[in-house]
Formats: C-alpha cells, sequence, structure tokens
C-alpha cells in the first residue's frame, strides 16, 4: 500500500463558502505549527480566481482582516460562525496541550 | 523551521543568505517574516508576491500579501489584475524595473496606481520571476510610500538580491502548493500517477494496465479523484490537478 505523499502539516480551521451573485467568495483558515494562514479566494463565473494568502500570528488578526473584506457585510453571518469555529479550534488544542 | 533571523539585515551577504533560506521555511508566516526582513533591507516597506496561472481560457492570481489587506481587496474587487501593467510586463519580461518606467495605456491603469499610491505604493520595484519547474509567472511588487527617487536607488544598488529574492519565492511557492494540495486531498503516489495518465489521454484500462492494478481500482480511483477535486469528470479533474500544482501541465 503506498503511502500518502505528504504527512499534513496543516489543519483546516474554520471555513466557508458563498456565493455573491455571479462570483463566489471562499474563506479558509489553517494552522500550521505555530502560525496560522488565512485563504481567502474570489472565483468568477468564467473560473477566473484571485487567492489572497494572509499569514498572520495571532488570531485576533483573521477578525481584524475578514471584517476588512469588502463583503464582509454580506457575509457576516458565515465569517461569524467561521470565527467561532476558529476559537473552538484553538481552545481544544490548547486544552489538549495542557497537562 | 528554517533559520532563525535576527530583527534586521544589515549587510548584502546576509542578506543573500536569508534569500537562500526561504526553500527552507515551512509555512507561509515564515516566508512572509523573513520577505519582511529582506524588504526592509532593500530600503522599502511593502510587498505583494503574486503568481500567475494560466489554464485554458482560466486565469488563477495568487498572492502574499505583505502590505496593507485592504489594498489587496481593493485591487481584487475592482479586478485590477485584468488590466494590470505589471502583470503584462512581467509576463513578457524578465527585468526588474522601476514601477514608474512601466507605461500606463488606459485610465483604468492610472486609477490603479493612484490608489496604489494611497496604500503603500507609492513608487516601487517590479521584479518577474520565471522558472523552467514552474508552469507560474510570477511578480513581485515592492513598494514605498516615498517618491521614486527611493525606488531608484534601491533597484540600482539591490537589482541581483531582487531577482534573487522573486525566483525564491516562486519556486517556495509551487512547492508549497503542490505539497499541501496533495496533503489537504489526501492524494497518494498512485493518485497523482492516475491523473498523469489521464492527463495523457490514457482510459482507465490503458491506465490500470501500465500501472499494473486491477481496471475497477482504476475506475474507483478516478471517481474518488473527482470527488476530491470537486470535478465533474476525468479531464476536469486534471485541470484543477494542473491549477492546484498537483501534477505540472503539459509542455
Amino acid at each position: 500500500m503506498k503511502h500518502p505523499r505528504k504527512q499534513k502539516a496543516r489543519t483546516l480551521l474554520s471555513q466557508f463558502s458563498s456565493a455573491l451573485g455571479r462570483e463566489v467568495l471562499k474563506v479558509r483558515i489553517y494552522r500550521d505549527r505555530e502560525a496560522f494562514v488565512c485563504e481567502r479566494e474570489l472565483v468568477e463565473r468564467d473560473g477566473t480566481s484571485f487567492t489572497m494568502v494572509l499569514p498572520f500570528k495571532d488570531p485576533g488578526a483573521a477578525r481584524a482582516l475578514l471584517a476588512a473584506d469588502p463583503y464582509y457585510a454580506r457575509v457576516r453571518g458565515e465569517v461569524g460562525r467561521a470565527l467561532i469555529k476558529l476559537d473552538r479550534a484553538l481552545r481544544d488544542s490548547h486544552g489538549k496541550a495542557a497537562p | 523551521m528554517g533559520k532563525l533571523h535576527p530583527d534586521s539585515i544589515n549587510s548584502f551577504e546576509f542578506a543573500n543568505e536569508s534569500i537562500s533560506w526561504i526553500s527552507g521555511y515551512e509555512n507561509e508566516a515564515a516566508v512572509d517574516d523573513a520577505s519582511r526582513q529582506i524588504v526592509r533591507y532593500f530600503g522599502l516597506e511593502a510587498f505583494v508576491f503574486g503568481a500567475l496561472f494560466r489554464n485554458g481560457e482560466r486565469e488563477h492570481y495568487r498572492y502574499l500579501v505583505g502590505c496593507k489587506p485592504e489594498w489587496c481587496f481593493l485591487y481584487n474587487q475592482n479586478k485590477w489584475y485584468a488590466i494590470d501593467p505589471f502583470i503584462d510586463y512581467a509576463l513578457h519580461h524578465t527585468s526588474p524595473v522601476l514601477a514608474l518606467d512601466v507605461p500606463l495605456a488606459s485610465p483604468g491603469q492610472q486609477r490603479m496606481m493612484a490608489a496604489a499610491a494611497e496604500h503603500g505604493f507609492r513608487s516601487g520595484v517590479v521584479v518577474p520571476a520565471h522558472s523552467d519547474s514552474s508552469a507560474r509567472v510570477g511578480v513581485l511588487y515592492l513598494g514605498t510610500e516615498h517618491g521614486p527617487t527611493l525606488a531608484y536607488r534601491s533597484l540600482v544598488r539591490h537589482r541581483s538580491l531582487m531577482r534573487a529574492f522573486a525566483m525564491e519565492l516562486l519556486e517556495w511557492w509551487d512547492v508549497r502548493l503542490r505539497d499541501t494540495s496533495a496533503a489537504d486531498l489526501e492524494l497518494d503516489d498512485l493518485d497523482v500517477d492516475l491523473l498523469y495518465k489521464a492527463q495523457n489521454h490514457a482510459t482507465a484500462e490503458e491506465a490500470a494496465r501500465e500501472l499494473g492494478i486491477t481496471v475497477s481500482r482504476a475506475e474507483s480511483r478516478y471517481e474518488r479523484l473527482n470527488r476530491k477535486l470537486e470535478a465533474p469528470s476525468k479531464k476536469y479533474a486534471v485541470e484543477r490537478a494542473v491549477e492546484l500544482g498537483v501534477i505540472k501541465p503539459t509542455s
């Protein structure tokens, strides 16, 4: 049996996808070792995609970042749920790390 | 994690070494940290590194943001990537250039540059990156809130390092994209081999024979690949895999 090509180093903590008219906004937040990265992808109807990759160390930065998104008003609910999941994942990982 | 950096880079040798370390970094945050220090050594303040990939008629832009995110939101919202004169420059050139020396051909480009000036890119340097090993074209934007004299001096002084920096970022990005995509999708070597066979227009039967597996196993793997890559068929699965960097495009 063959093994996966790479060990999974990063963990998907939170994500959402939201249709905005002719476009789809996808947000994924990963934890990778001690750091985080937010990938914010906007996919147009013709398949053209634009992905911003924003590393951050303080989880609070994700909130500020997503709140600055011009589509924030339209995806406020999804952002809120994604951030709750992010907080929960962080709490769980801290809990597991505790002695 | 790669090497640890001191607070600042203060010599050509150390800058050169710092650039060579990029390939060893394990995540975007580490590359971002190192890149900010390298950009400061250049005497500049902000950067964006973009990797452009064309797959048929579709285009994919992926940006590592080393500046105010508001600028990238604005750039994306206005779809300025469709008219960005620096992308066009990077597609056709290899030399670093002062942003000021790239001609603006439309009012839209002038609006884009006016907005850039308000977001940390009043002047700057554009560094294309091309690599035989990459299907992507890289474009590194180095910016400053100061006037073009500073950017000009930085370009004259650090031209060769800027080229090396852009190349390292492009190659790091390629490897990172391939590894994370394969890992996120939990693809193994057989999946990748099957994708390459499909890319070469092999049927499931042909792929199975050439890879020494049963036809039913090849077919079930292709079905699973379609699901994982959210593709309606093998053809689209191959396109998606190329886009994600899991397999290389046909040359």
